[in-house]
């Protein structure tokens, strides 16, 4: 059964227990819409980010798992990030690429660098994570998620997502962003400190 | 005509490093500068507590600093001039719209000796003439060391940065010293 973006996020949402969860773009507003929580931190607008902010929050958070929620755009622009998580090897870190093979899901859907051909599981073994996997489907993602063998981290999960189908372009091109879109990542920092009692005093 | 070795103008590494303690610096990310070389392996070769995480771009260091500061870690993020020109946009997302207290240590790469005692403004070379102007233009306060005077300032920059939770960069105009 084909998987998009929340049915991913749900898996991630039903296992978190007390997990962070850093995401930007479409798994972003998948893990919100099913998992709202102060341990939910995005990279917006600030594309690529996911991957540095889980790994600072997997090296600072030993004690918790980390979720990175991350598209493939998103990581295609900072793939080294492979290599550095590699390097640090948080066992706590598990990265879950949203491939859909396209930017602005649901609205224009445009084409991604490489068009689907990427193989990012094989990317990251490639740069040291301890395993990579794809998962076409929420019960595959669920199962490795879960498997005793893949506890220890950093691994990462390519995810088949179908993205929502484009709207149709016509006229001009306007969406207009509402002010959250340049406020969140910060609300979303200060409560995550705030939750897990690292914010500086007297802030 | 100044040289890099003219003591005015020479910081050593342990005067830095003394500072990152003061501060409670506990994490390094970086992509390496060659005007702090002394600075980066005076840490890794005696400060064992001071993990280093290497990234690949300065963005990378940016944004994997954030993540430490909202897990409770005290990052310093050591980049050179055109590191910080390369990472401008993660700077203005994880450092000012997001409001962390990310600190840079910033080398001035290309600072010809003769410039040395001079306003880095009548810089012949625009990769150092631009700095100063560029952070007062992203709104983030720094601390220029010239010299050894003003070292003891650098704890206090991050202590700043912390209470008014915003990012802040401490600009190295000369060589650091292996000492």
């Amino acid at each position: 059964m084909p998987m998009n973006a929340k049915d991913a996020a749900g898996v991630v949402a039903e296992l978190r227990g007390d997990g962070l969860v850093a995401c930007t773009m479409s798994a972003m507003h998948a893990i919100f819409e099913v998992s709202p929580s102060p341990l939910n931190v995005s990279s917006v607008p600030l594309m690529g980010g996911a991957t540095g902010l889980g790994l600072g929050l997997a090296l600072s958070q030993p004690g918790r798992r980390v979720f990175v929620l991350d598209g493939d755009s998103s990581l295609l622009m900072q793939l080294g990030m492979l290599t550095t998580i590699a390097d640090q090897a948080p066992a706590n870190l598990v990265h879950l690429v949203f491939k859909n093979n396209v930017q602005f899901a649901g609205f224009s859907n445009t084409p991604v660098s490489g068009r689907g051909k990427v193989d990012f599981a094989a990317m990251a073994l490639a740069a040291g994570y301890r395993w990579a996997r794809a998962a076409g489907e929420a019960a595959a993602l669920r199962s490795l998620l879960t498997a005793p063998e893949l506890a220890q981290g950093p691994g990462l999960v390519e995810l088949d997502i179908t993205p929502p189908p484009p709207i149709a372009l016509q006229g001009p091109v306007v969406r207009v962003m509402p002010e959250k879109q340049f406020t969140r990542m910060g609300d979303e920092a200060r409560a995550m400190m705030i939750a897990l009692g690292t914010l500086p005093a007297g802030v | 005509m100044p040289d890099q070795d003219d003591p005015r103008f020479v910081v050593t590494a342990s005067a830095v490093v003394a500072q990152l303690r003061k501060a409670g610096v506990n994490y390094i990310t970086t992509v390496p500068d060659l005007i702090q070389l002394a600075l980066h392996h005076k840490i890794l070769a005696d400060c064992p507590d001071i993990p280093v995480i290497t990234c690949c771009t300065e963005e990378q260091a940016t944004t994997t600093a954030a993540g430490l500061l909202i897990g409770g870690a005290r990052p310093a993020i050591i980049v050179q001039n055109q590191g910080l020109y390369a990472c401008i946009n993660a700077l203005r997302g994880a450092g000012l719209d997001a409001g962390l207290p990310l600190v840079y240590l910033v080398g001035q790469f290309g600072r010809e000796p003769g410039n040395l005692g001079h306003s880095t403004s009548q810089s012949n070379r625009r990769v150092v003439r631009l700095l100063s102007p560029l952070l007062d233009a992203l709104e983030v306060p720094h601390l220029d060391v010239e010299g050894p005077e003003h070292v003891p300032a650098i704890a206090d920059v991050f202590a700043q940065a912390r209470r008014q939770m915003r990012p802040a960069a401490i600009v190295f105009g000369n060589y650091i010293a292996a000492a």
